[in-house]
């Protein structure tokens, strides 16, 4: 369900206001109706705000980092600095993060030069000088092959180099004076020699190397300063915020503040700020607020929360659909997953985990009561660990064996049982979801507007207690068969007539004919939709079987002593994936039944803002 | 084995290659938008995964297709039963494939608009679920068919 809340109006004296937001902040209850991002323009909100993209930065990259185990590194770097504020954190991962950008370049430069240095050999750069000092220049040349002419040797004293396929490198020995007329592209060579460009290529890259070290190191050094100086900066941002929204009045020397609270929590706030000698005023919401959300559900449908939270917040005159879909939910992961043993593994995993890591224990919480569902629909279709129990002769469940819900056991009209499971299960839910947009109509607008779909609701328990009876062979005598015929054609009226109050009545029948054809061509497909939730169970427990299968094939060949291994090998690897893969389409496809066919069959609208209270971190 | 045996053979057989060939295009249609996706928002990876099994439901209609028509394929079956079975069959396995590769391209959009920071799985969901109808319809309609065999 959806907390009530109340519209709150602060009048507060400017002198008095930064002292008044400290106390509404340490209150924590109040919802601030802020402005637009970006309609407020401060300096130092401005300042702060890149201030936190820095940290947020850093922290995005030294997070992961504090989880790895510390690395020695070469060089001292963290010797005459000191980590103790989240600026000189933030300020050293900004100086390795650039020492690594300078020092790639430098690499890259230098890998360039190592290039164009290996044809040539290694020799000194001085040597050259000191040769043209003695009379005899060197310059390098490179030319095709089919360019180069044998002349060159006797008139520049050419000696050449290297040779390829292609092309040729060689030197020209002159005097200093004399300029080679040749054909040829002329090289200018780096200024340093091969031996000390490799030399400084493999110190870079032992730089660059380091560089993960020292960021590894700088985070076992600095990441709680940071995480801390990161929340009181978001304090700092969310108190600006609120700050700049007040509204100045009376030439600014009050300000006027608005915002939400729950109706539980009025009280508490009246008597905190009435001690202040702070005016508000306390109202109820009107239509067209613009109301935050704050969902309130029991332990088990809290845990959905999630869900809803991922389609959308419902909007404050809806009613919170989380607690509506919660057991079915369960139900459809149960009935995907479809294999009891399966459904073990999730409940213990979870049930350690949730001891293990306490910042996760809603989610463990929820895999629980999956694994619960998936238990329990494991134990009634007979299917564990990929075995199907009703095939199997064992002794001890002779007894049970022919109760399991399988298409060896039962067939409901040629077809499976779980099948039918699923679309039955799928009828629910949809008439459930109807009777939910009835409530929600009901309320909103009141009963009249709601006249079409109790219609549509009746109408189709009407008939479907028709097929059942039907189908079932009993005996409908004349006086239930025109009871039943009396309903349908009172639903056909509403339907047609009543499902847009204060029109004329063509206009009743025109849309009540759309509406209709809409409802039928919608719910054929919404409920063979569910039948995905018996191809699952089947797909994943057949699935389960092949392994079983195969374990035992590869095992049964080899010598008992040696044949445990492959056996075991396949089945951890075969279930451990079947597992995974069973536990992905377990969550995604129940999730889209219930954003897709429920929420459509509930009308649900959704477009809630969260209710965020302004309070301290 | 006889002819018409053979025949609805083939048609089951097609139906679970197209509609499975469906889901194949159109997971990967999505799966490619996600992981661009996920280079610019990690933290919607729940929102990406969702949107993109949206089309591995073609290759499910004609995995239950299959079950729900099995049982029709008997050594005595007559010419105009084999037709039967192999037409829908056929309806099935073409409008899967076409289906999954277009809910794809569907869900595609959507989770390249989420991960440009808009709230759009809700519409997404919903305007991906119009492409699945009709192999929805199909899938009804080769079990309305199967029910007259």
């Amino acid at each position: 369900m959806i907390t009530k809340m109340k519209k709150l109006s602060f009048l507060i004296h400017s002198k008095e206001y930064e002292q008044f937001l400290e106390q509404l902040r340490s209150l924590g209850v109040v919802h601030v109706v802020q402005k637009q991002a970006g309609a407020v323009q401060d300096e130092s909100l401005q300042e702060d705000l890149n201030q936190f993209a820095r940290y947020k930065n850093a922290l995005k990259v030294l997070e992961p980092l504090a989880a790895q185990p510390a690395v020695e590194v070469p060089d001292d770097h963290t010797k005459g600095f000191s980590f103790d504020t989240p600026e000189k954190v933030t300020e050293r991962f900004e100086i390795l993060e650039a020492d690594k950008v300078v020092l790639e370049q430098t690499l890259q430069v230098l890998s360039r030069d190592r290039a164009q240095l290996l044809p040539w050999g290694d020799f000194e750069p001085a040597s050259l000088e000191h040769l043209e000092q003695s009379g005899y220049k060197i310059r390098f040349y490179t030319c095709p092959i089919r360019a180069f002419q044998d002349e060159w040797v006797s008139a520049y004293g050419v000696v050449e180099i290297e040779r390829d396929k292609q092309k040729v490198n060689f030197v020209t020995v002159t005097h200093p004076d004399v300029v080679p007329d040749i054909d040829a592209e002329q090289v200018n060579l780096p200024a340093m020699s091969l031996s000390v460009v490799e030399k400084e290529i493999t110190n870079t890259k032992a730089a660059i190397d380091a560089i993960p070290a020292k960021m590894t190191e700088l985070a076992h050094v600095g990441l709680d300063v940071l995480k801390e100086g990161i929340r009181n900066l978001e304090n700092s941002i969310s108190f600006s915020q609120v700050r700049l929204t007040g509204e100045h009045l009376a030439d600014d020397s009050l300000l006027l503040l608005e915002g939400w609270a729950p109706a539980a929590d009025i009280d508490g706030i009246s008597k905190a700020l009435d001690v202040k000698g702070v005016f508000f005023d306390v109202e109820d919401p009107v239509p067209g607020d613009d109301i935050p959300i704050k969902l309130k559900n029991n332990r088990f449908a809290r845990l959905f929360e999630p869900l809803t939270e991922m389609y959308s917040l419902p909007n404050y005159s809806e009613l919170d659909p989380t607690a509506a879909f919660a057991p079915f939910f369960m139900l459809f992961f149960g009935l995907c997953m479809g294999d009891g043993g399966y459904g073990l593994i999730i409940f213990l995993a979870c049930t350690l985990a949730k001891k293990k890591l306490p910042a996760l224990r809603d989610f463990m919480a929820l895999g629980q009561w999956l694994g619960v569902s998936t238990i329990i629909v494991g134990l009634l279709t007979g299917m564990v660990f990929g075995i199907s129990l009703d095939t199997v002769a064992w002794p001890w469940l002779a007894g049970v064996k022919d109760k399991f819900i399988t298409d060896n056991n039962y067939s409901v009209m040629g077809y499976s049982p779980m099948m039918v499971v699923a679309v039955c299960v799928g009828i629910l839910q949809i008439l459930y979801g109807m009777g939910f947009k009835i409530t929600r109509i009901t309320i909103q607008c009141g009963l009249k507007y709601a006249m079409s779909d109790i219609g549509w609701l009746i109408l189709l328990i009407d008939m479907i207690v028709l097929l059942l009876l039907k189908l079932s062979g009993a005996d409908i005598s004349a006086l239930a068969m025109n009871t039943m015929l009396g309903i349908a054609i009172v639903c056909g009226v509403l339907i047609l007539f009543f499902n847009t109050p204060g029109k004329n009545p063509f206009v009743n029948l025109g849309s009540g004919l759309w509406g209709t054809y809409n409802m039928v061509s919608g719910l054929l497909g919404d409920v063979l939709s569910y039948i995905r939730l018996f191809a699952l169970g089947l797909a994943g427990g057949i699935l389960g079987g092949v392994f079983n299968s195969l374990a035992f094939q590869a095992g049964g060949s080899l010598p008992i002593w040696i044949g445990w291994l492959p056996t075991c090998l396949i089945l951890l690897l075969g279930h451990g994936l079947n597992l995974f893969l069973c536990i992905i389409s377990a969550l995604v496809h129940p999730i889209r039944l219930t954003f897709v066919e429920f929420f459509k069959n509930a009308g649900f609208e959704g477009g809630g803002k969260a209710y965020k209270p302004f309070k301290k971190k | 084995m006889n002819s018409t045996v053979l025949l609805a053979y083939i048609g089951i057989g097609i139906m679970i290659a197209l509609s499975g060939l469906g889901s194949v295009y159109g997971l990967t249609i999505c799966g490619n938008a996600a992981i661009g996706g996920l280079k610019k928002r990690p933290e919607a990876l729940g929102t990406f995964l969702l949107l993109s099994a949206m089309p591995s439901t073609q290759g499910i209609y004609g995995f239950v297709c299959y079950f729900i028509i099995r049982g029709h394929v008997v050594d005595d079956m007559t010419a105009l039963q084999a037709a039967a079975v192999f037409g829908s069959s056929i309806a099935v396995g073409i409008v899967c494939l076409l289906s999954g590769v277009r809910q794809g391209q569907v869900c595609a959009n959507g989770i390249a608009a989420t991960a440009s920071g808009n709230n759009v799985t809700a519409g997404t969901m919903v305007m991906a679920a119009f492409p699945e109808f009709y192999a929805i319809l199909s899938a009804l309609s080769l079990i309305l068919i199967s029910g007259t065999l």
